[in-house]
């Protein structure tokens, strides 16, 4: 290498005094043997105060038992050890380098120590090397503080995502129910003309069928054996049209035909009935009449899932809207039978109580669970997969009843099953009953 | 003097071998592990052992352990790149007569026959 | 890789022999720090598998660490050291190097100079064998994971890679463990093979 004589004491010392470096010097004890000008400005102590003092007397706020541990072991075994900001921010308590624009109180630092050896090769001290990390350390942190931020932002968003999401799937379904609602009555509406003559014409032909073959009759009687064995070819046409049996038959046809058409007619006046687009009034109601229909409308969806009871108490007729209180029937039905397994069983009972009327529906399903007992009322709270079940259904109900000023309560015992009581009163209370009627009457 | 020398490693047998005087070299025979080490005991092969430390199959401590049960009449010097105090004082412990640490020197392995009394 | 694999049974058996000496070197330096007995494993040495840029580590060595840290050599001899910490319990391994609190940052600064500490002495050990200086650049945590997954497969090799060895030490007082891949480059790689080759030869 170059000749080390070449560069003087004073050249490295104004080097060292250059570098915007820490760099001390000590022995084995931690006495400071060397100090330069970077420690003396942050440290506010000149380098002969430093100077012949243990370290823990210049700078008090080292840890002394790490500090000697870590010189201990540079010194034993001849090799490099370091500290960085990241786990030791402040070594040395100097005072921020950026004190007008930083945002930290104190300098951040990276620090080397180093074996030292003399002339001959042997041990006379450690080095150590501070650097000033402050302005890297500083961003670092930002840059961290920000990502939490961002990720705390990131998951909050997620979560409205979510119940977004949820929300919107349950409007979709209970629009399309009110969709279905309208389109079953509209339905209803246009087959009731066609249905109601293809009823009459089928009764005429009924009678007319009833003379004419009272009309046969007679000719066959009028007629004698002379007679049939002039027209033989009567007797053939006869037997090709099989003539009693297609006389018994045709009895059979029509009365199948008219039995048809009775069923149609129920359900056309069910469906009516059920969704009664026609009438938001209040009106006085039999709630049975509103059960049975209800029941024809749900049943191919029933039908094969439980055995229903009725178990019907002596009520009368109460001031509701009909509808609403079907919807109530019809969620309460739809839910026992989604609730029940094998030997499936529904039993709707009715009675007098306290002024009013109660209906039951009780079922023998899978019960609900204590701790959502109370919840099962809140809108939006469902425990089906989403496109089954509106999650609104229960919320609704318990709102019309409510606004019914009546109660729905549920009795239930997992394993066992549920049991929904609507207790609703005769009579409304006259302001709202006519309050209700002027917002709710289009 | 019967001399066995053991270690898995052939370079380091080889230059064990290097150090030692001519008198030393004239019935000497080599091992891979302790195993063989007993082996070569059993036949009656060994006077004069040198012993590595970390050797597969049986190991240098196991192999000390062994001879001391048989109350083995044999000279051992450890040569063991394993130089922390607590194995240095176990190798004594279990009754070897010397301790050299790698990387051996010629200088070394003959220092320690001195020292016990063999050269 | 094609290095390695293209050394002879002499080469290799050098090899291992001057890894178990600098092994022995750093043990030894870490027990009369710690005051503890250090359990020392064969180093194994091995070719590294290499798809597409990404190092496939041995199984063994899956699933087990959960912090890496590492720190590199330079000089005739260069490459990095990675450090795979397995399970902790290093308490009081921690007050024997003179930390007496107990936060993660005092983990991380027990685990960095455990690093400094065994990277040297292993690099340095080596280099003294065959002769040549090494200098050292600060140790850091590469990667730092809660979930057991393989934090090594994170690493993007951007230059060839020679050799790997890979050395087990154990304080078992401690139940502390730490498993150290020395990986060092193609270039100087030679640095080694040739002084293995000047060993042999004078032998």
């Amino acid at each position: 290498m170059t000749d080390n004589k070449a560069i003087s004491r004073e050249t490295l010392e104004s080097m060292l005094k250059a570098i915007n470096m820490g760099v001390l010097l000590v022995d084995q004890d931690c006495k400071v043997l060397f100090s330069n000008h970077f420690m003396s400005i942050n440290s506010g102590r000149s380098a002969q105060e430093l100077v012949g003092r243990t370290l823990f007397e210049a700078f008090p706020e080292l840890p002394e038992l790490w500090t000697r541990q870590k010189i201990n072991s540079v010194f034993t075994l001849q090799n490099f050890a370091f500290t960085s900001w990241q786990q030791r921010p402040h070594l040395f308590n100097f005072e921020s380098t950026r004190p007008i624009s930083g945002m930290v109180r104190h300098m951040y630092q990276n620090c080397t120590f180093f074996p030292v050896q003399d002339a001959d090769g042997g041990s006379l001290g450690v080095g150590l090397a501070i650097s000033d990390t402050t302005d890297t350390a500083a961003r670092q942190l930002e840059l961290t503080h920000l990502n939490e931020l961002l990720e705390e932002e990131k998951s909050a968003q997620a979560l409205l995502i979510a119940r977004l999401e949820d929300a919107q799937a349950q409007l979709l379904q209970s629009e399309k129910m009110a969709a279905i609602g309208q389109l079953a009555a509209g339905v209803a509406h246009e087959i009731n003309n066609p249905i109601g003559f293809v009823c009459s014409n089928v009764n005429s032909l009924r009678r007319y069928l009833v003379d004419i073959f009272a009309l046969l009759d007679a000719y066959e009687q009028a007629s004698d054996e002379t007679h049939a064995h002039a027209h033989p070819e009567l007797a053939a046409m006869r037997d090709k049209a099989d003539y009693n049996f297609m006389r018994q038959d045709i009895d059979e046809l029509l009365t199948e035909s008219v039995d048809g058409l009775d069923r149609v007619t129920r359900i056309v006046k069910d469906l009516r009935e059920f969704s009664h687009v026609d009438s938001y009034e209040w009106q006085l109601a039999d709630l049975h009449k509103g059960l049975d229909s209800t029941l024809n409308v749900i049943w191919n969806e029933i039908k094969f899932k439980a055995q229903v009871i009725k178990d019907y108490g002596d009520i009368e007729p109460i001031e509701c809207m009909g509808s609403q209180i079907n919807q109530v029937f019809l969620n309460l039905l739809i839910n026992a039978s989604h609730a029940v397994g094998a030997d499936g069983e529904i039993i709707i009972s009715s009675g007098r109580e306290d002024g009013g009327v109660f209906v039951e529906i009780t079922d023998n399903g899978h019960g609900i669970p204590l701790e959502i007992q109370n919840r099962i009322f809140e809108p939006f709270f469902t425990t089906k997969p989403v496109g089954m079940g509106s999650g609104l259904g229960l919320s609704l109900s318990y709102s019309i009843i409510v606004k019914h000023h009546g109660r729905l309560t549920v009795r239930s015992e997992p394993g066992r099953g549920s049991c929904f009581r609507a207790w609703l009163p005769l009579r409304q209370p006259l302001v709202q009953a006519h309050l209700a009627s002027a917002v709710e009457g289009s | 003097m019967k001399v066995l020398i053991a270690d898995d490693s052939s370079m380091s047998r080889k230059l064990v071998l290097r150090s030692l005087p001519e008198s030393l070299t004239e019935d000497i025979r080599q091992a891979c592990n302790g195993a063989e080490v007993m082996e070569a005991y059993h036949a009656g092969l060994v006077e004069l052992l040198f012993l590595d430390l970390t050797m597969p199959v049986m190991d240098g401590f196991q192999t000390l352990e062994a001879l001391k049960r048989e109350d083995a009449n044999v000279v051992v010097v450890v040569i063991s790149a394993d130089i922390q105090p607590l194995a240095r004082q176990r190798v004594f412990e279990l009754g070897a007569a010397a301790f050299v640490a790698k990387p051996v020197t010629a200088e070394a392995v003959l220092d320690a026959l001195h020292l016990i009394g063999v050269l | 890789m094609e290095t390695l694999a293209a050394l002879t049974e002499d080469q290799r058996d050098a090899l291992q022999e001057l890894m178990n000496i600098a092994m022995g070197q750093a043990a030894e330096r870490l027990a009369l720090l710690t005051n503890t007995m250090v359990t020392l494993s064969v180093p194994f040495i091995h070719p590294l598998i290499r798809e597409q840029n990404k190092l496939s580590i041995p199984e063994h060595l899956r699933r087990r660490f959960m912090i890496v840290t590492r720190q590199s050599f330079l000089g005739e001899l260069r490459g990095e050291v990675f450090v795979c910490f397995g399970s902790m319990g290093a308490d009081k391994l921690a007050e024997l190097l003179g930390y007496n609190d107990d936060g993660p940052a005092q983990q991380e600064e027990l685990m960095l100079d455990v690093t400094n500490i065994l990277s040297g002495a292993c690099i340095s050990g080596l280099a003294r064998q065959v002769a040549i200086q090494v200098s050292y650049d600060a140790p850091s945590i590469l990667v730092h994971r809660e979930e057991p997954t393989n934090a090594l497969d994170e690493l993007n090799l951007n230059e060839h890679l020679a050799m790997v060895l890979e050395i087990r030490f154990e304080v078992q007082a401690h139940q502390f463990s730490c498993d150290l891949l020395i990986c060092i480059t193609e270039r100087t790689a030679g640095v080694v093979i040739r002084a293995i080759d000047r060993l042999l030869y004078e032998l």
